[in-house]
């Protein structure tokens, strides 16, 4: 084991297999090198590359992909235990490299934006704007770019033109229409859900801020979450044991840094600023298309439509739970959802018009 | 090296970690997951401390001391570290912790306690998981886990099982068998370290394996507990395992003078206290201490302990088990013994109570002539004298006539007889007066219908005594229905083999006369009862069924309903129950210098029970003569074993080897001893069914921060 190189072609993220899709496209040159060489090469057990690589291949569960960056996790795990990490990401005795610059070396690399069908290639020294540049997207209507795991950057559209070096195969674009505090809670659940379990800091320290952002967005924040959150986050991100859950306290830290009073807006004001939010969203009839058939306030559990026969129906706010039922049960679709713009409808039912 | 610790300077051997730096010193440091034997982990985060020079507070686990290093764990960034990580840990552990089995022991406890932390100001959760007690022995109640990884490490590093790990489920990680499959399936050895180390109440004992009013060694190694000698049994089996016949016998004979005895006829409590009673079977302990005991070599003899002689003089009145191993250890610690028994030759009950089918004088006469001679050794004469066949009835004279001390082990030799029609007749016999006279080789007429009365294990005796004496047909008759008699299924079912017949749940009515007048027995009528019990002043109540009433043709009824003390009542000693001589905890009687131990003193119970009583005689009488009491010895070097036992392989789980027996027909015919001991592979293949309970107790057990 003493010079052998882990070659790491685990897909961090599921929806950017940046270096297995190269493996498949260099494939005879690397079962080539991979045979010259001293490599374990980490690949997804269900892939049909395994066979190709022999007892070179070292077949791993695909159903996770931080901790395949972590050389104390693999190292357990070639030995057949859980895959655990014990320590920060170099503290491992074996070389572990991606499979990307393993096979093209590390001059320009590989990013995947969330959505996109093929990946992009870049420079690797770069900067926000020219991957931007590269996928198309336009920044008009950007709020940030961010840079997954391991790199963790978040890249607010004021800071597009800073030079970079991209350290991560996945990439998401957030516009004016996203919501930061979803946002975080994605990442963070995401985060939570490939902890490794082992430390206090990392696995709790994952869970109460998976748990405080999901309250946040579901209206159950209260006052004093963003101070536990930046209570907790940079005492994580020294004491977590490796460096997948340090990254997380550092990403909590970086949007409450850029977007913090959006996200509060969801505790204080009990609103999300983005209208994406479902459960700040509220249901309205528009008065120019019911047709007063009552089939909204048959579908309603709540009791919360008001209206008769011919006259336009009406959601009490305060009734509704927002249970959606009244959205699927209107043939005309003159129940909508609204964000922060509300349309404009009467406070009571009137005639129809039409 | 020197180093500096909360103030105080301590010296820690190089390489240590500051954590065990400060414990050694008796500076508590808060810590859950670290563990004195297991690997560092790290993940608890409680151990922080501040080291001059470095900027954020680190593990004191990891940290390796250096020359001149000054530590804190007060410091506040230490401080606040380690609170934040208890209040991380206590928010998704139950809040309730009276209804755990570790409260009160609890490290978690312990240490939440010591910090007087709260979790109050986060989200306070506790992730539910379904507690598991489809395993058997060991029950995983992982609600509770904290995940620090201690039974990981010890499953793996410790034990080299390495059959739990952290598993991913869709509810998050936790702890649990690889694979997803029980414990067994897994190979698991149920060695208990998993147990042992885990700090919260997640993986326990069984709770049909706990016993709280025992003590820790107590409940983990329960064969010991339940061995009236406490012979050392997991000791002694592992080297059966390794074929090492001779020092598992130097371990037995470490506590009891009759191996081969015991491992013929013991009554076997350890058997029924073992673990593995919940798995496949209890181990065979009794026949592989037989398996050893008939292949010793006697190596221990040249450790046995032989103290010069004192000069006094003990006389021992009976001698049966007990009073032949108090008589060894008394001459061991050199006093001589004159050792009385009424009867011609040695051994009490063991050769005039067990038939010979059990136990063959051979065996009993070897074990008895290593007594004389490891007690002699090489004195030029006998430590212990015998007077056979004088029956003493006043053991005061015997302190008059040259004696120190006197201990009464007379046993229990007066069989019980009924109250009832008819049992004065021809042809009814006491349990007692039967199989001694059986064992003497005296004519008894046993020839035709035989019924015995009781349901004990000497009842099973007298019946299958009487077969082998030429009885046509043996019925044994019971108020006892089948699940509540005391005799053990084993004896029932090769008796039943036999062809004894079983009466159970009858009370005896009367015994008949063959014709009016005869004065002999042709006949014993019993009647099914439903149920029968004790009332409030202790008196037995029958509740018969109607016309459950039945009669039995039978030549000879034998009485094996109990048996008492003979010779006591005249004896000038404090009587207690009857005949019983009643004897404080330092087996002295009310007379000044007579003591007791054995049957006579604690009722009918079995031979290792008076061995047991005559350890603890010999002990008080020598403290009482002036010496220090201590009969222990050491006949074999405590030897390291292996505690990296490795994953179990499919024979581990078999269940009991039962040993070869001579066929039903052929033994009813004969006093010949109809079971073999185990072969070598018997014995080895049976030891190594043994979960080594015991080694369990060699895990440092960590100290709670109330006792630094």
């Amino acid at each position: 084991m003493e010079h052998m190189t882990i070659v790491n072609f685990m897909p961090a993220y599921a929806q950017a297999p940046v270096s297995l899709r190269l493996l498949g496209e260099h494939l005879d040159d690397a079962v080539a090198k991979a045979e010259a060489e001293d490599v374990r090469l980490l690949l997804p057990q269900d892939s049909r590359l395994v066979e190709r690589f022999g007892d070179k291949a070292a077949p791993m569960d695909g159903s996770i992909g931080f901790l395949y960056n972590n050389n104390t996790a693999v190292e357990g795990a070639l030995k057949g235990q859980g895959l655990v990490s014990t320590g920060i990401v170099d503290s491992g005795a074996i070389p572990l490299v991606s499979g990307e610059s393993w096979l093209l070396g590390t001059d320009s690399k590989t990013l995947w934006l969330e959505g996109a069908e093929m990946p992009i290639r870049l420079p690797t020294r770069t900067t926000a704007r020219a991957i931007l540049q590269a996928a198309g997207v336009t920044t008009d209507d950007l709020k940030a770019l961010y840079l997954g795991f391991p790199q963790n950057m978040l890249i607010t559209a004021d800071k597009l033109d800073r030079p970079l070096f991209i350290r991560t195969d996945y990439a998401r674009v957030y516009t004016v229409d996203n919501c930061m505090a979803r946002a975080l809670q994605e990442i963070a659940s995401h985060f939570h859900r490939e902890a490794c379990g082992h430390c206090v800091y990392g696995y709790e320290g994952g869970f109460q801020i998976e748990s405080i952002l999901t309250d946040i967005v579901n209206k159950r924040g209260a006052a004093g979450d963003l101070a536990l959150l930046r209570d907790l986050c940079p005492m994580m991100s020294g004491r977590a044991l490796c460096n997948l859950d340090r990254a997380l306290a550092h990403v909590v830290t970086e949007i409450l840094d850029h977007f913090g009073d959006e996200i509060e807006a969801h505790i204080s004001k009990r609103q999300c600023p983005a209208g994406e939010c479902r459960a700040f969203m509220t249901y309205h009839i528009l008065v120019s298309r019911c047709t007063g058939c009552g089939a909204c306030m048959d579908a309603c559990d709540d009791g919360a439509i008001m209206g008769k026969a011919k006259f336009v129906h009406v959601i009490d706010q305060r009734a509704c739970s927002q249970c959606n039922r009244c959205l699927e049960a209107c043939p005309e679709g003159a129940v909508v959802m609204a964000g922060i713009k509300k349309p404009k409808t009467p406070p009571r039912p009137i005639p129809v018009r039409r | 090296m020197k180093l500096t610790i909360n103030g105080k300077e301590v010296e820690a051997r190089e390489g240590t970690s500051v954590l065990d730096a400060a414990l050694d010193a008796g500076i508590f440091i808060p810590h859950l997951c670290s563990h004195p034997d297991l690997p560092v982990s790290g993940g608890c985060s409680l151990c922080m401390v501040e080291v001059d020079g470095e900027r954020k507070p680190v593990h004191a686990c990891q940290t390796i001391v250096r020359e001149g290093m000054v530590v804190s764990s007060e410091a506040p960034a230490a401080d606040k570290a380690r609170r934040l990580a208890m209040e991380l840990i206590l928010a998704t552990h139950p809040a309730d912790c009276t209804g755990c089995p570790r409260f009160g022991v609890c490290e978690l406890q312990s240490m939440y306690t010591y910090m007087g932390v709260s979790p109050a100001r986060w989200r306070c959760k506790s992730r539910p998981v379904p507690t598991d007690a489809s395993n058997p022995l060991v029950t995983h109640m992982f609600t509770r886990c904290i995940r620090c990884g201690r039974c990981v490490r010890a499953c793996r590093d410790l034990r080299g099982v390495g059959i739990l790990d952290y598993q991913r489920t869709k509810d998050g990680i936790r702890i649990g068998v690889n694979g997803g499959v029980s414990l067994e399936e897994a190979g698991c050895r149920f060695c208990g370290a998993c147990v042992e180390v885990c700090p919260t109440g997640s993986i326990v004992d069984a709770l049909t394996i706990t016993h709280p009013e025992r003590s820790r060694e107590d409940n983990a190694v329960p064969c010991r507990t339940g061995c009236p000698a406490r012979i050392d049994i997991p000791r002694y089996l592992h080297h059966i395992k390794l074929g090492e016949w001779e020092k598992a016998t130097a371990v037995v004979r470490e506590k009891v003078p009759f191996p081969e005895v015991l491992g013929s006829i013991c009554t076997h409590d350890c058997q029924g206290e073992c673990k593995r009673n919940e798995l496949h079977g209890a181990l065979s302990i009794c026949r592989l201490k037989r398996a050893a005991a008939v292949r010793d070599t006697g190596a221990w003899k040249s450790r046995v302990r032989h103290e010069p002689l004192t000069g006094k003089r003990v006389a021992v009145v009976g001698a049966g088990p007990a009073g032949l191993t108090a008589a060894l250890y008394l001459a061991e610690k050199g006093h001589r013994v004159t050792l009385f028994d009424a009867e011609e030759r040695l051994g009490g009950q063991m050769r005039y109570g067990i038939p010979a089918y059990r136990l063959p004088d051979e065996v009993l006469d070897g074990e008895i002539a290593t007594i004389f001679e490891v007690t002699q050794g090489s004195d030029p004469e006998p430590r212990i004298e015998t007077r056979l066949g004088h029956r003493v009835l006043d053991p005061g004279a015997l302190l008059a006539d040259g004696h120190d001390a006197v201990l009464v082990t007379v046993g229990t030799f007066d069989g019980t007889v009924l109250p009832m029609a008819g049992n004065d007749l021809d042809g009814v016999v006491r349990n007692t007066d039967f199989l001694k006279a059986a064992r003497k080789g005296e004519a008894v007429d046993v020839s035709g219908r035989v019924v015995v009365l009781g349901g004990g294990n000497v009842a099973y005796d007298c019946a299958r005594t009487a077969l082998r004496m030429g009885a046509a047909s043996v019925d044994v008759a019971c108020l006892e229905a089948v699940d509540k008699m005391t005799s053990t299924a084993e004896e029932r079912e090769e008796a039943a083999e036999e062809g004894v017949a079983l009466h159970d749940a009858y009370a005896f009515i009367s015994i008949n006369e063959s014709e009016p007048g005869s004065g002999r027995v042709g006949s014993l009528t019993i009647h099914k009862i439903r149920r029968f019990y004790f009332d409030e002043d202790h008196k037995a109540v029958t509740e018969l069924m109607d016309g459950g009433e039945e009669t039995l043709p039978a030549d000879h009824v034998i009485f094996a309903v109990g048996q008492r003390p003979e010779d006591t009542a005249g004896m000038g000693l404090e009587l207690t129950h009857g005949a019983y001589v009643a004897v404080d905890g330092s087996h002295r009687t009310s007379a000044e210098g007579v003591f007791a131990a054995g049957d006579d003193v604690t009722g009918t119970r079995s031979v290792i029970a008076a061995i047991a009583g005559g350890r603890g005689a010999a002990s008080a009488i020598d403290t009482y003569l002036g010496g220090d009491g201590d009969i222990s010895e050491v006949l074999l070097e405590p030897e390291p074993r292996e505690a990296r036992i490795g994953r179990a392989e499919r024979a581990f789980y078999d269940g009991t080897t039962l040993p070869e027996l001579m066929s039903a027909e052929e033994r009813k015919g004969s006093f010949v001893p109809y079971e073999c001991p185990f072969s070598p592979d018997e014995a080895t293949h049976e030891a190594a069914r043994c979960l080594q309970c015991d080694l369990r107790l060699d895990i440092t057990r960590p100290r709670l921060w109330n006792e630094y």
